[in-house]
């Protein structure tokens, strides 16, 4: 079992097992022409964040994990995913960090970490209503009045949704 | 000479504390809503201004009341307090700018670009694509809800059609053709339970199928049974009781409720009880004991239940309308037919009486 450095954005260097490349489909691609001792650069992906990466995919075994729940159905995380410590993996994340997370994972090609991610996120949207949505995300009212009637109008199942799921 | 050079001095101190205020009051209007107060705080600082200076500042402008009343109260956050209400007064509600929301990092991140401060484009700063993979983990209901919140979002809903493929396949490819009998008992077999036409006229035909064009207009508008929710029917009748003392007949009034849930596994649970849907829609389940099991079917907007009692099989026919502004919530009762579990001879039951329950309402459980 061969072992490869990934060179962080700031130049630290991370020694890993090989088998990442089950993990990342990045990994994958650059070791079918790897020659040994040679470092990979990751140029977007920050310290912390391979940190995290790594720790994921330690306890992971490098093998991947059972995809979150999809839809989900709950706004909470920990319903959505099969193994406990994945919800608490992203859960000690805040937003700015999983934005962060999920650009270094989609730069990677992971998928497993980055549905992890995202569907935090969408835990996040979740039963939330339209409105809080705007406020909370600093989303300024697009469409005027005029356009809101016509959605609601041609759409009226889409109003129905706030009272179902 | 000196004197003179003291007042410029003195002079340009004040125009630049001014000025400060100036920024700080334009920032927070901009700010206010977006940030926290903390994180307010905190780049101001970063950036280098002189909050306490300027809280003095303003504090001599201030209205002697709100002077006095903040003398006692010399903390420099209770100061820079006042700048923040002071500076919010076009924001209606002062304590909520303050306060600011609790997750407003998102936004942060656009606002900061110089694109975004000030300008009315919405600020979220997630690539589509990566939208897109969001939107994936929600159901139909839920994405046309978010569609309205923006037109990025509104944008995203409508290039990810194929979802809907996924949630067409969930409703209906799963649900409609029951393969094998879950309600084995009395019967063995489906011919016995349901019929010859079984299950060949319990699914839609393709033509059927095809005159959607669309998978989103499809899940819109097929007739759908849903399964993330209970349908409730209330049912109140008068009864005519014994006679009481004086001769005159008494009446009871009756109330009760009835239960009715469906799973993508073609079983159907019943549960009649007096308890009201707020505390009892949770409990509707096949593991409440209370419950009578059975199995259902759909052609078109008909639905058929059959209902397993002690000793003898109900067969309820259901029609699915819709409500204004819905589609397919209500179940309107037709007809119910019951049979012995021994003979397969039906009789039609009266249901044109208080007793019987003429619609039921869908209720969502969260």
């Amino acid at each position: 079992m061969s072992e490869i450095t990934l060179v962080s954005k700031e130049g630290t260097k991370i020694q890993i097992s090989s088998q990442f490349s089950n993990l990342s489909g990045f990994i994958h691609n650059i070791l079918q022409d790897y020659q040994q001792n040679e470092d990979i650069s990751l140029a977007s992906v920050s310290f912390i964040n391979l940190q995290m990466i790594l720790e994921y995919a330690v306890h992971h075994n490098f093998q991947v994990p059972q995809p979150p729940r999809c839809p989900i159905t709950s706004p909470n995380i920990a319903d959505n995913v099969s193994d406990p410590w994945d919800a608490e993996f992203v859960n000690r994340l805040n937003e700015d960090q999983i934005i962060d997370l999920v650009t270094a994972t989609n730069f990677l090609d992971m998928k497993s970490l980055m549905d992890l991610c995202l569907a935090k996120i969408a835990c996040m949207f979740k039963y939330k209503d339209i409105e809080t949505l705007r406020k909370e995300y600093g989303i300024t009212e697009e469409f005027t009045a005029e356009i809101e009637e016509k959605l609601k109008s041609d759409f009226p199942w889409a109003m129905e949704a706030e009272s179902n799921d | 000479m000196e004197r003179s050079h003291a007042d410029i001095e003195q002079a340009i101190q004040r125009t630049l504390k001014e000025n400060t205020a100036r920024a700080i009051l334009k920032l927070t209007e901009i700010f206010g809503s977006i940030f926290s107060r903390d994180q307010f705080l905190e780049a101001l600082e970063i950036s280098g201004f002189n909050v306490d200076d300027t809280a003095a500042y303003l504090q001599d402008r201030l209205p002697s009341e709100k002077k006095e009343a903040n003398e006692s109260k010399t903390k420099p956050e209770d100061q820079i307090d006042l700048i923040l209400q002071e500076s919010s007064l076009n924001i209606v509600n002062t304590e909520n700018t303050v306060e600011g929301p609790k997750t407003g990092n998102l936004a942060l991140e656009f606002s900061l670009s110089p694109i975004y401060i000030n300008s009315e484009v919405p600020v979220f700063y997630i690539v589509d694509e990566i939208l897109k993979e969001i939107f994936s983990f929600f159901s139909a209901g839920e994405r046309a809800r978010l569609s309205s919140v923006c037109k990025t979002w509104k944008m995203i809903d409508q290039t990810t059609g194929y979802l809907y493929k996924r949630d067409c396949h969930d409703l209906w490819v799963k649900t409609s053709r029951p393969q094998g009998n879950i309600f084995f008992y009395p019967f063995n077999n489906d011919i016995e339970l349901w019929g010859e036409e079984y299950p060949k006229n319990y699914t839609d035909s393709p033509e059927f199928c095809k005159s959607f064009k669309n998978w989103r207009n499809m899940w819109v508008k097929r007739p759908k049974i849903r399964f993330h929710g209970v349908y409730i029917s209330r049912i109140a009748y008068f009864r005519q009781g014994q006679v009481n003392l004086d001769n005159l007949p008494s009446y009871h009034k009756v109330v009760f409720y009835r239960y009715l849930r469906f799973y993508s596994d073609f079983s159907v649970c019943c549960i009649n009880t007096v308890k009201k849907p707020r505390e009892y829609v949770r409990l509707v389940d096949k593991s409440n004991a209370e419950c009578r099991l059975g199995e259902w079917g759909r052609s078109g907007n008909r639905v058929v239940m059959h209902l397993l009692a002690k000793n003898e099989i109900f067969t309820y026919q259901l029609d699915l309308k819709s409500s204004p502004g819905y589609y397919f919530d209500l179940l309107k009762l037709v007809k119910v037919q019951s049979r012995s579990a021994h003979n397969q001879e039906y009789s039609d039951l009266n249901i044109n009486n208080d007793a019987w329950p003429k619609w039921f309402k869908f209720l969502p459980i969260r």
